[in-house]
């Protein structure tokens, strides 16, 4: 039991120290006016999306479904250093994106049902979030 | 007889010398390479399910079928050797990531869920552990059973790494740097009640193992994520090729040195 409390206490005394650095950094950046939670740029993402969208909108969904794999790529290549820019915002562009790719990669793609979620995936994308809670 | 024959015969029966440990010591190679086997698991994990294209759940399905095979050569060699024992220990990193992976995104369970699951799994299997072998040691595991005991406590250590590593950075949006300070921190915590405050050896081993897992992940994030999310930009490739280099090149050392095999001693 001893040594159980003995390790609890080493885990949460780190835990602790480091918490109070974090509220403290926090605190400091939003005296100091720091921008709010954002992912930043992302302009190149919304780029493929736009040449998805035009693919698509001539009708060949195969080279949609090819173009749209450098979307997932990139988006999932990225995910450990965007998520926690804003991990909401994150997860509402995830959920649009793994729409618009189940749509694409439907054994026979409903073009309207594409074009939908990449308007939907676009939306998210340029979407300033505002996210209940 | 002596006092010494006694002793033995309680760690092998019948036996004139007691038999080798099948698992290896834990030294500062072993911490080094354990590390390296988690940082490769991770971008290993990405850079299968992401650019080879099979998708999370083909791939999850592979590598466990590679890791079953790894483990039943492991399990054959009946004693430590070193390329067969971190063979294991790579595929389980990588699909422990792959399975915690797979329940966050295929089947929506929560980071809360898996984290707390996989601490109760492996409490669980330290409690049977306990209760089948009357030991918890890892220095005299010299029998199937317990050899299986310890890979499964291994496997849940790595997933419950995973989900709790995930979680804080997901429910605290710290980046890979902060997580990695963070668990940094509490390793060298963990590293400073052993030395001198008396923790108890079994339980600091089985504590720093689940730590080191976020720990590596991090570090792995932090090479391979693009710079412009404040990663080195090596990418996934690279990254897990320069580990597993690194991995194989300290195996062949270990296999020289041989300093990782033990006689299974009484606790």
């Amino acid at each position: 039991m001893k040594q159980f409390l003995l390790a609890a206490a080493l885990i949460a005394v780190p835990a602790a120290g480091f918490s109070t650095f974090q509220v403290y950094v926090a605190r400091a950046n939003a005296a100091t006016n720091a921008p709010a939670a954002s992912l930043g740029d992302l302009s190149a993402f919304a780029g493929i999306v736009t040449d998805v969208q035009g693919i698509a909108a001539k009708g060949d969904l195969t080279g949609a479904k090819t173009r749209i794999k450098d979307f997932e790529i990139a988006w999932d290549r990225g995910e450990k250093g965007l998520k926690p820019l804003d991990p909401d915002h994150w997860h509402m562009i995830d959920e649009a994106a793994d729409s618009a790719l189940t749509a694409i990669r439907a054994d026979n793609p409903n073009p309207q049902a594409v074009g939908d979620a990449l308007t939907a995936l676009q939306a998210s994308l340029v979407a300033n979030p505002v996210v209940t809670k | 007889m002596t006092q010494a024959s006694f002793t033995i015969a309680e760690t092998a029966p019948m036996d004139p010398t007691a038999p080798m440990n099948r698992v290896p010591k834990v030294t500062v190679d072993f911490w080094l390479i354990k590390l390296m086997a988690v940082t490769m698991g991770e971008t290993a994990a990405d850079y299968l399910a992401v650019n080879l294209g099979f998708g999370l759940t083909a791939t999850s399905l592979i590598m466990t079928a590679v890791l079953i095979g790894a483990l039943v050569l492991q399990f054959g060699q009946k004693r430590y050797v070193p390329w067969s024992y971190w063979l294991a220990v790579v595929l389980i990193s990588i699909v422990g990531t792959l399975v915690t992976d797979n329940l966050v995104d295929n089947f929506g369970v929560s980071l809360v869920t898996t984290t707390i699951f996989f601490s109760a799994a492996l409490a669980a299997t330290f409690l049977m552990w306990f209760r089948s072998e009357g030991t918890l040691s890892i220095h005299t595991v010299y029998t199937t059973r317990r050899e299986a005991w310890y890979w499964l406590a291994i496997l849940f250590t790595f997933a419950l790494g995973t989900a709790a590593g995930d979680l804080v950075a997901e429910k605290f949006g710290l980046g890979y740097m902060a997580t990695g300070v963070l668990f940094g921190l509490i390793i060298v915590s963990l590293a400073f009640g052993y030395f001198f405050l008396g923790l108890d050896p079994i339980l600091g081993f089985w504590l720093a193992y689940i730590f080191t897992r976020p720990l590596g992940a991090s570090f792995g994030d932090l090479l391979s994520q693009p710079t412009q999310y404040g990663g080195f930009g090596l990418g996934a490739i690279i990254t897990s090729a320069l580990f597993l280099s690194a991995i194989i090149a300290i195996v062949a050392y270990m296999t020289y040195s041989r300093d990782g095999e033990e006689q299974t001693i009484l606790r």
